[in-house]
């Protein structure tokens, strides 16, 4: 019963995640990181994500203007390096902001004296 | 022998991908997928094992695909279902009526010279004419 149950949470959970890799990555790359680094990074923190989401996202975040990247061919194995840029950062700043205000919002749901109308 | 199911994974992934960005998707998919590769050996795996592994991980490489380019793999987006249903559902009381009607109308136009015809083919079931006057 109890497996059952877990399984139909899954979805629900995936989607309250989902932005927070956003968040996670461009606080993450306020110092440089590849692909593959920054995975583990993200698993390393309980951001646990897929490789097949990650690049393409990191693409996504370029082209917006959230990271830039750049090139590293010094290394043993070429690799692209993304950086959060000042767009990426303010944008990093009001997420974590909403977020801050979300959890309080979630709070005061979950704590019956939170609402004073509910008296 | 590693190499080409990565490169072949990676030409797939990136075969439908617009020309100015494959080249770039390709270089970095190659040092991704031989960043996980390694880490996997690492942990003592088999080199083949670990590519697949890893390449597994990917999943199908024309979902990965979409996900670059943005590209739902969908026809239709909740924003035009609504109304291709409706266009639908129009489109089954209309056309099925339509050709209905088209094809009986069809009938009538064919259907009187085909009974003349028929009628002359009766007629040259009879040796014709001029066979008898020739001869």
């Amino acid at each position: 019963m109890v497996w059952g149950m877990s399984e139909s949470f899954d979805p629900h959970l995936q989607e309250l995640r989902r932005g927070t890799v956003v968040l996670a990555c461009l606080r993450l790359l306020r110092t440089p990181g590849y692909g593959y680094s920054l995975l583990e990074q993200l698993e390393s923190r309980g951001f646990t994500t897929d490789a097949n989401t990650l690049y393409p996202l990191l693409r996504r975040l370029e082209k917006q203007g959230f990271l830039t990247s750049e090139w590293n061919t010094e290394d043993s194995r070429p690799r692209k390096f993304y950086v959060t840029s000042a767009d990426g950062s303010s944008l990093a700043e009001t997420l974590s902001q909403d977020w801050v205000n979300l959890s309080r919002s979630i709070a005061s749901l979950t704590d019956d004296l939170g609402t004073p109308e509910e008296n | 022998m590693t190499t080409t199911l990565t490169e072949r994974y990676i030409s797939a992934t990136t075969g439908s991908l617009p020309l100015e960005t494959q080249s770039d998707v390709r270089a970095e998919l190659e040092a991704s997928i031989a960043d996980a590769i390694e880490s996997r050996l690492e942990q003592g795996e088999d080199p083949a094992e670990a590519e697949r592994a890893v390449l597994t991980d990917l999943g199908d490489p024309v979902a990965l695909a979409a996900s670059y380019t943005d590209r739902p793999l969908h026809l239709l987006g909740p924003r035009y279902y609504l109304a291709w249903w409706r266009l639908l559902k129009l489109l089954l009381a209309i056309v099925p009526a339509a050709a209905v009607g088209g094809v009986a109308l069809v009938q009538v136009i064919i259907g009187a010279p085909a009974g003349r015809s028929s009628g002359r083919r009766s007629a040259w079931g009879s040796p014709p004419p001029c066979t008898c006057s020739s001869g």
